[in-house]
């Protein structure tokens, strides 16, 4: 029947176009430069952090562009990244990272956003045996895998309430009662278990302890619950939205602490513009500040990559900017150490690979985590995020004990 | 919109083989093709089981099933939980989760299908989503942090399983309406009043039906765990399974047997040259798309195929129908 | 009062205070389902749209929210009557899984085209009253879900008496129990049908700018209310203000403590379990008058 023909020959169109365009997508192959591949979330619920993550890998693949490439032997290395939406699914990260690697040919990888999606890129990079440098995925179980082409340049998850906490308990009057309110995530739940084992560990009561599924609208009932044991600290694990969602909840039905701290969200611009005066006194833990004294190559300090930053994007960065550099930049440098752009040997290189950056300082251990590097203490100061711990790198004392809401103009 | 229920032919001799044929393309497709199209082919068979699977209870069954995710769940956590604590493999534990899928879903089958229409549809997405919160509170499950299952060697394996599986649910949509089960749903499907009245019990039926189409959801589950190595709740307990393999039978006419298939290659097809040309408005295309097929070809390609008239005459006839 | 009974009462408040906001989400969609039979999967995007609205007159005029929902209302009616005439018209009398597909197709666009708009950066309405709170002896309200649930009760009123006291109103009852009866009187059932979709989507809109009052405001944010709606309506009966009202305050209810007894973590568990018993025990719904349903 030629209609049902006309019909297939139609689809069959669709489906050759599709596979055309496919293999047509991607610059040709040069000696001069090189492809790194990055799945990032454009869209979907990590679409700010994902937006950050970009930014910091940007501004190094332009620094070191400027420079003239990176320097191997005679040759001189442009470097291009390639970006896909993953729409924060992890799925979705583990398929455009093998298109990446079998499709686009790139020759090394740089994380995603996200725990999960960095556990499932991981996966895929250590099955093609291609090196593989993140900074956004901070959940220890990415590097109990056994993995050892994958390398996590931050700080792992666990660290993030242990480095609040520490902070906390040198403040008087001294607090002796935590609540651990927590989204039920692979890194946040990884941050909450860091939290209990450690104030367990160091004299500190947890009074709360409940987890609450992720991107929820409404925590009303776990903040009446806490406000009814009272506790001197609130730790709230989870994203930008989520922390949030605590903070306005919690002044809106009068929930007080001594301090409120967060796991993300705080640092981020939006944070403070959209909580305004309810954002102050609020502690965060973060990767890195602009305050911190570290300096390194390419980016000279860390006050130097803050100018460089908001020279080009008009605002102070926070760590997820500074940590996807920071990623790029130890491969960068595991490159220039191996001399060579082979997988095997860049993967040797970032395995030994021991420097101080703006960053801070970059080595793995035998699983693939940067557990050198310490994390610092923020809090939100007069609509600023200024570092209060530890004493060596804060810019400013820490305003304790937060005072009650009702207590607090408007 | 009561239609005679056709007397299906065994398909003739040469739709057999085709159907070789096409077998044996598909089986030594790995051979010629890169890691990036096998993993593509693989992506597009999951769909094409999924899709004919919904295709029983949503097509022939008339029982649109939008929790059907929930058993994608059951496999896949029931294959992830036996690989990782019990070290089972993989061809056992992917057994096991279909067979638990079949076991849960005639327990939950005889509540459920005695709803109708709308309600059934919240009722069973309701089903799916009590089982993602479920899964995110044991400590069997892994709770929110999921399961790891260990790593495949090499790929190639996943994409002969989803073909088997395909295989599988394309005869599976063949046998059912040339079975007495398949009069039987086709008969509810029309008018399930009128059935009963004719002695039809429905409920025995319905949820034999409900059944195996929940088997096909449970063996793509634990294919995807394996595949994917990493599970959580809201991964594989995902609403956006059931409502593309709806989609897909949609497209692709609901009631046949490739029509689903077709669906599924078409769509998923598409849906890669969309990514590639632009990812940020790839969603919108796949929402506009939705609402033009389901305007204008609302009983799925295949029915346009089918009719006498050019293709915008039927087109037309149809809206005539379903608008005021 | 003891800990406990507070806790317990703490929970009651914010439960109604949820429950206010769920209703009014509820409120439209129970109408487009119960008289056009569509059950409109979109609902959640236009709730999203109105939330917009209000956050764009908020951030760049600087009118308040609540000031600002009729302009919510007015907007989303201007483009929920196109959207019934033209579009989901087409398909008003295929089965309902065409109209559920569509509807869906239909939220995919909306939710998208508003991601490429305004991207996926989140965004929230903060009034100088925003924390404020009143402490009613053990219970601290918050304004703004007082704010919110008298204003849906206000909606709700007004919507059920637009529904029993016009003509506008009896017209779309009437079109409701038999469209065929309605149309052999000289009825526009088109134009009705519109209308009607048309002052749902007004009260989506509303609930949207109460709903930017005190929740995050993102594209995204659409399918978890048109699932609220749904159990909503479920809950207290179909083609019934009241009984919308009333399914809105007990999911409320419901949810808040499942969520406080059990965790946060089991909200939905224990909604959908509500939900499905209900299905099998009264399918109508605690208000409703039985459901329609397609052949």
């Amino acid at each position: 029947m030629p209609k049902r023909l006309r019909l297939l020959l139609a689809l069959l169109g669709v489906v050759v176009a599709g596979a055309l365009v496919g293999w047509a997508g991607g610059p040709a192959r040069g000696d001069e430069v090189l492809k790194i591949g990055a799945p990032l979330a454009a869209t979907g619920a990590d679409a700010r952090e994902g937006a950050l993550t970009k930014q910091g890998y940007d501004l190094w693949a332009e620094t070191v562009n400027a420079r003239g490439g990176i320097k191997v032997g005679n040759a001189a290395y442009k470097v291009q990244i390639i970006y896909y939406d993953d729409q924060s699914r992890p799925q979705t990260s583990a398929e455009l990272t093998d298109k990446l690697i079998s499709q686009d040919h790139v020759n090394f990888l740089l994380g995603p956003y996200g725990s999960p999606a960095t556990f499932a890129d991981a996966a895929i990079a250590e099955k093609y045996k291609m090196p593989m440098v993140e900074a956004n995925g901070a959940a220890r179980k990415i590097f109990q895998q056994g993995y050892t082409y994958v390398f996590g340049a931050l700080s792992p998850a666990d660290q993030y309430a242990a480095a609040m906490l520490q902070a906390a308990m040198t403040m008087t009057p001294k607090p002796e009662t935590v609540a651990v309110l927590s989204a039920d995530d692979l890194f946040s739940l990884e941050v909450a278990n860091g939290a209990k084992d450690w104030a367990d560990h160091n004299g500190l009561k947890v009074v709360y302890f409940q987890k609450y599924p992720v991107g929820t609208a409404d925590l009303s009932a776990a903040l009446t619950s806490i406000k009814s044991v009272h506790p001197d600290i609130l730790i709230g694990s989870g994203h930008l939205q989520e922390s949030l969602l605590v903070m306005k909840q919690a002044q809106a039905l009068d929930v007080n602490a001594k301090f409120f701290g967060f796991t993300v969200g705080p640092t981020t611009p939006d944070f403070v513009k959209s909580l305004g005066a309810a954002a102050e006194y609020v502690f965060a833990s973060s990767q890195w500040t602009p305050d911190v004294k570290y300096r390194g190559p390419l980016f000279g300090s860390a006050q130097d990559y803050a100018k460089a930053f908001q020279q080009k994007y008009g605002f102070v960065p926070d760590y997820h900017a500074a940590e996807s550099s920071a990623s790029a930049l130890a491969l960068q440098l595991a490159i220039e150490k191996a001399q060579s752009i082979d997988p095997q040997k860049v993967r040797d290189a970032l395995a030994s690979l021991d420097a101080v950056t703006f960053y801070g300082r970059i080595k793995f251990d035998a699983t693939g985590l940067n557990v050198y590097k310490p994390m610092v203490t923020v809090q939100v100061q007069h609509g600023r995020v200024v570092t209060v711990w530890p004493d060596d790198v804060a810019s400013a004392k820490p305003l304790y004990p937060t005072p009650a809401w009702s207590a607090r103009a408007h | 919109m009561i239609t005679a229920i056709r007397r299906h032919a065994l398909p003739g001799r040469s739709a057999g083989v085709l159907a070789v044929l096409a077998l044996g393309a598909a089986l030594a497709f790995p051979a010629v093709a890169s890691t990036y199209y096998i993993r593509l082919a693989t992506g597009i068979f999951m769909f094409g089981v999924l899709a004919s699977g919904w295709n029983l209870i949503g097509g022939y069954t008339g029982y649109p099933d939008f929790g059907a995710a929930a058993f994608l769940g059951i496999g896949a956590y029931t294959t992830g939980i036996l690989m990782v604590r019990a070290h089972a493999p993989f061809a056992a534990a992917l057994l096991a989760g279909g067979v638990l899928s079949i076991v849960t879903a005639l327990g939950i089958g005889v509540v459920l299908l005695r709803l109708r229409g709308h309600y059934f549809a919240i009722a069973t997405l309701g089903f799916m989503i009590v089982l993602r919160q479920l899964a995110a509170n044991l400590e069997l499950t892994g709770g929110g942090s999921g399961i790891n299952l260990p790593g495949a060697s090499t790929f190639t394996g996943f994409y002969y399983w989803m073909l088997a599986a395909l295989a599988l649910a394309v005869a599976a949509g063949i046998a059912l309406p040339r079975s007495r089960v398949g009069y039987a749903v086709a008969a509810i499907r029309e008018n399930q009043d009128a059935a009963q009245v004719l002695g039809i019990a429905p409920l025995r039926y319905k949820v034999l039906v409900y059944a195996a189409s929940a088997f096909f959801f449970g063996i793509v589950g634990g294919i995807y765990a394996y595949w994917f190595t990493f599970i959580d709740p809201p991964t594989v307990f995902n609403v956006d399974f059931t409502i593309q393999a709806a989609v897909m039978t949609l497209f692709g006419g609901p009631g046949t047997a490739l029509g689903p298939l077709a669906g599924a290659v078409v769509l998923k097809s598409l849906d890669t040259v969309l990514t590639n040309i632009s990812v940020f408005l790839h969603n919108v295309f796949f929402g506009a798309l939705v609402c033009l097929l389901v305007i204008f070809a609302p009983r799925g390609l295949a029915e346009i195929v089918r009719g006498g008239a050019s293709i915008a005459e039927t087109i037309r006839e149809q809206l005539r129908e379903s608008r005021i | 009062m003891n800990a406990a009974a507070q806790i317990a009462l703490q929970n009651a408040v914010n439960g109604l205070l949820v429950g206010g906001t769920y209703a009014t989400v509820a409120v439209g969609f129970s109408l487009v389902w119960g008289v056009l039979n569509v059950v409109n999967l979109a609902h959640g995007a236009l709730v999203m749209l109105g939330a917009y609205v209000t956050y764009w007159l908020f951030t760049l005029y600087h009118v308040d929210p609540l000031l600002a929902l009729p302009a919510a209302g007015a907007a989303l009616f201007a483009l929920g009557y196109p959207l019934q005439r033209v579009v989901i018209n087409q398909v008003i009398r295929a089965s309902f899984l065409i109209t559920f597909l569509l509807t869906f197709g239909l939220d995919l666009l909306i939710t998208n085209l508003a991601l490429a708009a305004w991207t996926a950066d989140i965004r929230s309405v903060t009034t100088p009253y925003s924390g404020g709170s009143i402490a009613l002896g053990p219970v601290t309200v918050p304004i703004v879900r007082l704010a919110a649930l008298l204003t849906a009760i206000f909606v709700a009123a007004l919507l059920h008496l637009m529904m029993t006291r016009t003509r506008l109103g009896s017209a779309i009852r009437a079109t409701a129990s038999d469209q065929e009866a309605a149309r052999l009187m000289g009825i526009p059932i088109a134009h009705i049908y519109a209308l009607t979709f048309a002052i749902a989507a007004a009260t989506a809109g509303i609930a949207g700018g109460l709903i930017s009052l005190s929740f995050p405001v993102f594209p995204a944010m659409g399918p978890g209310y048109t699932l609220v709606a749904f159990v909503t309506c479920v809950l207290g009966g179909l083609g019934s203000v009241p009984g919308a009202f009333l399914g809105g305050l007990i999911l409320g209810l419901v949810q808040m403590y499942a969520a406080s007894w059990l965790g946060p973590n089991y909200d939905n568990i224990v909604a959908f379990t509500v939900l499905i018993l209900v299905l099998l025990v009264r399918p109508a719904g605690l208000l409703g008058r039985g459901y329609r349903f397609r052949g």
